[in-house]
């Protein structure tokens, strides 16, 4: 019986032995688990993880959204491939929940080492400290030549980098318009002629219609705080009878039952698919979804000009990446690495041309505007975009939603312009520190 | 299945920052504390002491996460530690209040099927999304099936749901059929024909949502309702077979809990009528029997309580030739008369049944309110029958044997 006999010293085959565990075990095994793991850490190199959020903005359709995710895990994928050991993880925050989410995350100590996302949250993240300064230097940067980056510091650091600017455009069904309208007044006389044109309610999408008037820059100059003569967040006079007749030129414009005001970018996108418009302003990430169902019937163009010939100023999308705060130095390095690789002359392009509606701030990328007049129209449509920072711009992406709310009920005659404008005002007078809203 | 390690791997790099490792080993430091405790003391479960125990723990927690938080540190682990201990702690200063209220046995057969586990649940969910969102690790493909990628979510809702499903279902039904018997004035028996069939709806609608989340689509169920149709034929058939049986008993009516059957010459009581089969108590011996449905359904059901529920007993007792039938027949009846817990009307009937070989049989018919007492109330008569038979000097005979002993052998 000597192999049997052998088997006595495993308790469970042990016949006296009753077959109970010791509650007070558990932990000690637990203790010794844990033990474990940290020694095994301290003896071998683990893996660099990297997390890295991804909130590409509300109104970011599902189609464009995926298309920047899917290039974002296959650079994620280039990244580790020439750096072994380091493990990319990127996760899908939507920008509406993006402040909540990672300040809960953060709150654990596990807050991601890279964000990416637009401007207004980007600078909230900032100031509510859950992102902290990007440590690049001059010497690191200065080669990307990385556009609009001086909106961004502080200091002698950035807050964020810029990452990919997604610029605004008119896109159309070319077979009921041959040629796109130049100007704000053919875009209304088109209307007019029974051709259906779509415009946005959002307030910073439809902010473009507002050039010719002279209303923008003061509509953003009151918005991101800045204050009148008399000290108070209001238009000056001159500023508000421009704000004033634009308002107006809303309010007479959907007289026109073909010029429709549709709630947002998406439905304007649907409404183009399925032939329910035939013009709307749009954002170039919208490219994608419309050329899969018009195919080559989709003409994109820049947007009309004013009456006096003028581009019109429309809000670009602005990505840009923030460093987390809980990183540990480890991982602080090789976010800093992913940023430089991101924003690199091979991955700019690769975006631009993979990413459709996506063009670089690598100042180094060359768009080939000639080959392709997408590319052609988003270039000439940047050129005189306004591009948000920290110190401009942001104002109107923030309290974008409740101006909007006062558009719409001027748009559909349920408030006069004045009154539209006094709630403007008040909006941006609430939003100020100091203000009703604080 | 390499994404999900990809991701808990990345799980494992978080954990290992300096701030979320201070955190742990806090966390750890005061569960070992608390086992601690636990095992010196070994509380019962009707005990306060583990509620106080664990009081003092949310306090431990809640300084050490003041003290965390003072330099600036992350200790929002320790706080949602601390929160989820003080909803753990509120739970169980419940359970031990119900304790006093309610049957014993019933709040802790509901605690540990139904709160336990569902607590356990909510905190894991909680932890992992706070940690890095559900549905990052819920939507991680695991394999794909019918065209469609089976996720961590799926697989997750699939392992839990049915198990949810079945027990928490329990509760509100129950306040459900409370409410029916209160407003429609429903019987006890209808009461539970109703939270039965409510249960199944529950459950029913619930199974459909999770084949809906885990991504089943027509070309899926068919190819499983084809699967199920072979199974049917061979493996399954018994019991989809029970199942229906059952369906079909509830609404039938005959063998609802609370009825009660003859079965294999026993009264029984309907205790449950499961999906699979049926709980029956026999008093005699205090078993239940778990019967499948299918013997309702397909055998000859004796039933007690089909229209009223009383239940005509008998007893058969001999007397002597030499007694007047009619004289015995009418002290049988007086008898019977005379137990309070035979019913008076259907008055009780004495019959002569035979001219036996050494005695006249007769018997005593009687109607009972409770089918379960016939044991107990027959009994009870058969004494009483011997005593009065007694008083009037009655004889009971019984067969003699007279040996006789030749001298000669």
């Amino acid at each position: 019986m000597p192999a049997f006999s052998s088997l006595r010293h495993f308790s469970c085959l042990h016949p006296r032995r009753p077959l109970r565990r010791t509650p007070g075990r558990r932990p000690s095994v637990l203790l010794a688990v844990v033990a474990l793991a940290v020694a095994s850490a301290g003896c071998q190199r683990l893996p660099v993880n990297l997390q890295v959020s991804i909130s590409p903005g509300a109104g970011a359709d599902q189609l464009s959204r995926e298309s920047l995710n899917r290039l974002s895990s296959q650079m994620a994928r280039e990244f580790m491939q020439n750096n072994p050991g380091v493990n990319l993880h990127l996760r899908y925050i939507p920008e509406a929940q993006v402040l909540d989410t990672l300040s809960a995350r953060s709150s654990l100590g596990v807050g991601p080492d890279l964000m990416i996302t637009r401007a207004a949250p980007a600078q909230a993240l900032a100031q509510k400290g859950l992102s902290r300064p990007s440590e690049l230097t001059p010497a690191q940067l200065d080669p990307l030549a990385i556009q609009y980056l001086p909106g961004f510091r502080q200091g002698h650091r950035y807050l964020a980098l810029p990452f990919l600017v997604q610029p605004s455009l008119a896109c159309y069904d070319r077979r009921r318009i041959s040629a796109p309208p130049q100007r704000l007044d053919d875009l209304v006389r088109l209307a007019s002629e029974g051709k259906r044109i779509g415009l946005p309610l959002l307030f910073n999408e439809l902010l473009w219609t507002s050039t010719g008037f002279g209303a923008e820059d003061p509509l953003i100059r009151l918005l991101d705080g800045a204050r009148a003569s008399n000290g108070k967040p209001v238009l000056e006079p001159a500023d508000h009878k421009a704000a004033l007749a634009w308002l107006q030129w809303l309010y007479r414009a959907n007289v026109e039952p073909t010029l429709k005001f549709l709630d947002n970018g998406d439905d304007l996108v649907q409404a183009l698919e399925v032939g329910k418009l035939d013009w709307i302003s749009c954002n170039a990430t919208a490219i994608r979804r419309l050329r899969r169902d018009l195919g080559a019937n989709l003409a994109v163009s820049p947007l009309p000009r004013t009456k006096d010939g003028q581009p019109s100023r429309a809000f670009a999308r602005l990505l840009l990446i923030s460093f987390g705060r809980d990183s540990n130095p480890e991982e602080r390095r090789v976010a800093q690495k992913f940023a430089l690789f991101v924003l690199n002359d091979y991955s700019q392009n690769n975006l631009m041309e993979r990413a459709v509606g996506n063009m670089p701030v690598n100042q180094t990328v060359i768009v080939p505007v000639k080959n392709a007049p997408e590319l052609a129209a988003m270039e000439q449509s940047l050129a005189s975009s306004i591009v948000p920072n920290f110190r401009s711009g942001v104002g109107v992406t923030r309290l974008a939603q409740p101006i909007s709310q006062v558009l719409k009920q001027t748009i559909y005659g349920d408030l006069r312009p004045a009154e539209a404008l006094q709630q403007i005002e008040a909006l941006a007078g609430a939003s100020q520190p100091g203000g009703q809203g604080r | 299945m390499n994404e999900l390690l990809f991701l808990i791997g990345g799980w494992f790099g978080m954990l290992m920052r300096g701030s979320v490792l201070l955190q742990l080993a806090i966390l750890v430091a005061v569960f070992l504390l608390h086992q601690t405790w636990k095992r010196r003391r070994r509380p019962s479960l009707a005990s306060w002491q583990p509620l106080l125990a664990k009081l003092a723990a949310v306090g431990i927690l809640a300084l050490a996460a003041a003290l965390v938080a003072l330099p600036g540190m992350a200790s929002g682990l320790i706080v949602l530690a601390a929160q989820l201990l003080a909803v753990w702690t509120a739970l169980d200063a419940l359970r031990l209040i119900l304790r006093r209220f309610q049957n014993v046995d019933a709040v802790e057969s509901y605690w540990f099927r139904a709160v336990r586990p569902l607590f356990l649940v909510v905190a894991l969910l909680l932890f992992i999304d706070r940690f890095d969102g559900l549905q990052a690790i819920a939507d991680v493909r695991l394999i794909a099936m019918f065209g469609e990628h089976f996720t961590v979510g799926g697989a997750a809702l699939l392992v839990s749901l049915p198990y949810f499903l079945v027990v928490l279902s329990e509760l509100p039904v129950l306040f459900l059929g409370f409410l029916l018997q209160r407003l429609m004035g429903l019987s006890a028996g209808n009461r539970k024909v109703f939270e039965l069939i409510f249960r199944y709806l529950l459950i029913g609608v619930g199974v459909l949502w999770l084949a809906n989340q885990i991504g089943l689509n027509g070309t899926a169920i068919a190819a499983i309702a084809g699967g199920l149709s072979v199974g049917l034929g061979f493996g399954i058939k018994e019991v989809f077979s029970n199942f229906v049986s059952g369906l079909w008993l509830l609404f039938e009516g005959s063998v609802r809990p609370g009825e009660i059957l003859l079965f294999e010459g026993d009264p029984v009581e309907v205790r449950r009528l499961g999906l699979r089969a049926a709980t029956l108590w026999r008093d005699r011996d205090n078993v239940e029997l778990v019967v499948p449905n299918q013997t309702f359904f397909t055998a000859t059901t004796t039933t007690y309580t089909g229209t009223d529920r009383m239940r005509r007993s008998e007893v058969q007792v001999g007397a002597s030739y030499r007694h007047d039938p009619d004289r015995v027949i009418a002290l049988l009846e007086e008898v019977a008369r005379a137990n309070p817990r035979v019913l008076p009307q259907p008055a009780p009937k004495g019959l002569l049944i035979n001219y036996g070989d050494s005695s006249i049989d007769y018997a005593l018919r009687f109607w009972i309110a409770n089918p379960m007492e016939n044991g107990g109330i027959c009994s009870e008569v058969r004494r009483a029958i011997w005593h009065a038979f007694q008083a009037h000097e009655i004889e009971i005979p019984f067969p003699q044997r007279v040996l006789h002993t030749s001298s000669e052998s």
